[in-house]
């Protein structure tokens, strides 16, 4: 395991792959947390809307 | 070859925009508002869309710039591209290496905006380097060092390092993990 941060490193040609790796599991978890979250109602219903609008016209 | 009416598409993006969103605003009421004036500006711009190419991209773009303009308006939150909120949490990685959802979902809420989206497109929602660049009117490169900068100022808050037995109990160990000397008090 090699994980010894450095400072410096503001470029992405340094970056270490198993390090990134490691990040983005992370942000694929929390990400999939928010995506599991059900849709509230008044977006369905602002679509709905913005269809019959379209259709009045 | 055939393609669905975007207007009938939208619905099945939008877990990805309300995602998108609570990772820019770091708050869920404002989330939902983003994405309700994002979906009324995607809706009345559709005729602009090219039918065949990425609507959730084209969908974020929108997100995201409705965001940047709310932000200038109200013209308040700095960005914090030193990470000067950084080292406040020390987090622990469980059995399998990963960390508290909380802990690492607080350490990004701190990132700078920039760093933030550019972490969402590539490193969560899969989006390609290009797209990301397109999604975000910056060049590829910018992208890539912003994801990377992004990352490892994770790491650093999250003290994610080679000896992850240690525990940071009392003063003096921060300290020395801080690479500091404890001041004289």
């Amino acid at each position: 395991m090699n994980r010894t941060t450095t400072e410096s490193d503001a470029g992405y040609e340094n970056a270490d792959p198993e390090r990134t790796e490691y990040v983005d599991a992370n942000l694929r978890r929390a990400y999939n947390e928010m995506l599991q979250e059900e849709v509230p109602d008044r977006f369905t219903d602002l679509l709905r809307q913005l269809r019959e609008q379209d259709n009045a016209q | 070859m055939n393609h669905r009416d975007p207007r009938d598409e939208i619905v099945d993006h939008l877990p990805a925009m309300r995602a998108f969103a609570l990772s820019l605003t770091r708050n869920s009421a404002a989330a939902d508002d983003l994405v309700q004036d994002t979906v009324v500006k995607a809706w009345s711009n559709l005729d602009k869309f090219e039918v065949g190419t990425n609507l959730r991209a084209w969908l974020f773009t929108i997100l995201r710039n409705t965001f940047y303009s709310g932000r200038r308006k109200s013209k308040r939150e700095v960005s914090d591209p030193d990470g000067a909120f950084a080292a406040t949490l020390a987090s622990k990685p469980d059995h399998d290496g990963r960390l508290a959802l909380r802990d690492f979902s607080v350490a990004f809420a701190k990132l700078p905006d920039e760093q933030r989206e550019a972490l969402i497109l590539v490193g969560a929602s899969g989006f390609s380097y290009e797209e990301a660049a397109e999604t975000c009117g910056v060049a590829i490169g910018t992208i890539k060092s912003r994801a990377n900068r992004g990352r490892q100022a994770l790491i650093k808050m999250l003290h994610m390092r080679d000896d992850e037995e240690m525990e940071l109990t009392d003063q003096a160990t921060v300290a020395v993990l801080a690479g500091v000397g404890l001041s004289p008090c």
